[in-house]
């Protein structure tokens, strides 16, 4: 069930729906009709929404940082020529900038460690024997993902929750699928370390 | 993918999050979103408008674009274009490095030349104090000035003269009437004796190295012209009656004097005169020598 869920994850889904998704055309049409823009958005909203979702781990937060990415979206949309798949990259990239300033206040950081170590210990302590898995995974791996660089978060996001290739990965973040090969063989040996401790 | 990564995807399948998009949240971000669009003054033209502002601007081509399509104007042009960055660049380094030119002070004075009369007038005017006649004045710069005392018989007459060295700076003068010499028959002495309606005097003592050279009569003037030479300096003697009828005028004398030195370099004129003649020496020699030839003159008639 799980797995179903996951692969339901997959914001490739958007090269599915036709042909002129991938031709430019929807790209075109939305630059002079906000009916095409308005579309074209939805069909990348939760992608970039469960994006910001698996960086932060917090919906609200999540929220507020895709409003930002979308209309940093309008304000540079002018400047974009591609299809739209390469659009897709580009919501990424916007979106990697926007979570990674966002994170990158320390004050808020540090808050949110606090809050998951918080959380693990106040649960272990109330209820440790029916304590749920899932939580206390989903609490291991925050702690452990924000330890990481910036870098190495969006790479194991972009890799392990939005399942995209490593070519895609590379298109994202300007740099050779090589390099980020290494990376994220780099920043799977990190978090290994920081789950296990 | 690798076995890490396997192990690390097994570990995150285990996990479920709270991602599911709120699609409250997306219709309320998309109205924003448009609302913002409507604000803005309008979406990106559309693409077609750009390929037929790209296709317009290939076909336009204006009248220079034309012109230079041309390889030998184009050529032409940059060739001018070349030698025109060049001198101007020339202009500009040679501007850079000139340096400017000292101005030069003005040291002309405006002096009253008294030649019409001589020793006579100055002295007389001097002696009686009365209004001086009106002098001939030209500017003359200060350093062409060589002596200021004119020469008398005897020291009571021996007032400030004008000696001065070669034409002046500020002045031209090539007078058309001015007298020429004959380049005719030279005389000799005694021809010039008999010639002469005059007592010819010479001078007595020359200073070493000098000899009369020639004696010419100057054309319908009752003077004789004594060059006096060491081989390389010369010395003129003009001597002429002062009742004579066609004797040198003040104004001869002056401009005859500037015409012959023009062109060298340190001559200068001693003029004077006695009860029955009157000198003028010209020469390019040392002054030393003209005066000490002046005096042997003067001494040499008196003792006549």
């Amino acid at each position: 069930m799980i797995v179903g869920t996951l692969k339901l994850r997959r914001t490739v889904g958007v090269d599915n729906d036709s042909k002129a998704a991938n031709d430019g055309q929807s790209i075109a049409e939305a630059r002079t009709d906000p009916a095409a823009f308005a579309q074209l958005y939805r069909r990348h909203y939760d992608a970039v929404f469960r994006y910001c979702v698996h960086r932060l781990f917090e919906r609200q937060t999540a929220e507020d940082v895709t409003s930002a990415v979308f209309l940093k979206t309008i304000e540079n949309f002018g400047r974009f020529k591609g299809t739209e798949r390469q659009f897709r990259n580009w919501l990424y990239k916007i979106a990697t900038n926007a979570v990674n300033e966002h994170l990158r206040k320390a004050a808020r950081k540090d808050a949110m460690l606090k809050g998951a170590r918080e959380q693990i210990s106040s649960r272990a302590a109330d209820c440790e024997d029916t304590m749920n898995e899932n939580v206390k995974n989903l609490a291991v791996l925050k702690q452990a993902m924000l330890t990481l660089k910036p870098r190495y978060q969006t790479i194991i996001t972009l890799r392990f929750f939005e399942n995209l290739k490593l070519t895609e990965i590379s298109e994202v973040l300007g740099s050779s699928p090589g390099t980020v090969r290494s990376q994220l063989a780099r920043a799977l040996a990190r978090l290994r370390n920081k789950i296990r401790n | 993918m690798n076995d890490k990564e396997k192990q690390f995807e097994e570990f995150v399948r285990t996990i479920k999050f709270d991602d599911t998009p709120d699609h409250s949240h997306r219709d309320k971000l998309e109205q924003d979103l448009l609302a913002v669009l409507g604000k803005q003054e309008g979406l990106e033209p559309s693409p077609l408008m750009y390929e037929k502002l790209k296709t317009r601007m290939k076909t336009y081509k204006s009248f220079w674009g034309k012109t230079f399509t041309n390889p030998l104007v184009r050529k032409v042009a940059f060739q001018l274009t070349e030698v025109a960055a060049i001198v101007a660049l020339t202009l500009s380094i040679s501007h850079w490095f000139l340096k400017p030119v000292p101005e030069i002070p003005d040291d002309s004075a405006t002096i009253n030349f008294y030649l019409k009369e001589h020793q006579g007038v100055i002295a007389q005017t001097v002696a009686l104090n009365l209004s001086p006649p009106q002098p001939a004045r030209m500017r003359v710069s200060r350093h062409d000035i060589l002596y200021y005392e004119f020469f008398g018989e005897r020291p009571e007459f021996t007032r400030p003269g004008i000696i001065f060295r070669g034409p002046s700076s500020q002045r031209k003068v090539i007078p058309p009437e001015a007298p020429a010499i004959s380049n005719g028959q030279t005389l000799t002495l005694s021809q010039a004796r008999k010639t002469a309606n005059f007592h010819l005097v010479l001078p007595p003592r020359l200073h070493p190295g000098y000899m009369l050279d020639k004696i010419r009569r100057i054309e319908g003037r009752d003077s004789l012209h004594l060059l006096y030479t060491d081989g390389i300096n010369t010395v003129s003697l003009f001597e002429q009656p002062l009742d004579g009828e066609h004797g040198l005028g003040a104004q001869d004398f002056r401009e005859y004097a500037v015409y012959r030195n023009k062109g060298q370099v340190g001559g200068a004129i001693l003029a004077w005169r006695d009860d029955a003649l009157s000198y003028v020496l010209i020469g390019n020699a040392e002054m030393s020598q003209l005066m000490d030839m002046a005096q042997s003159i003067s001494a040499g008639n008196e003792r006549e």
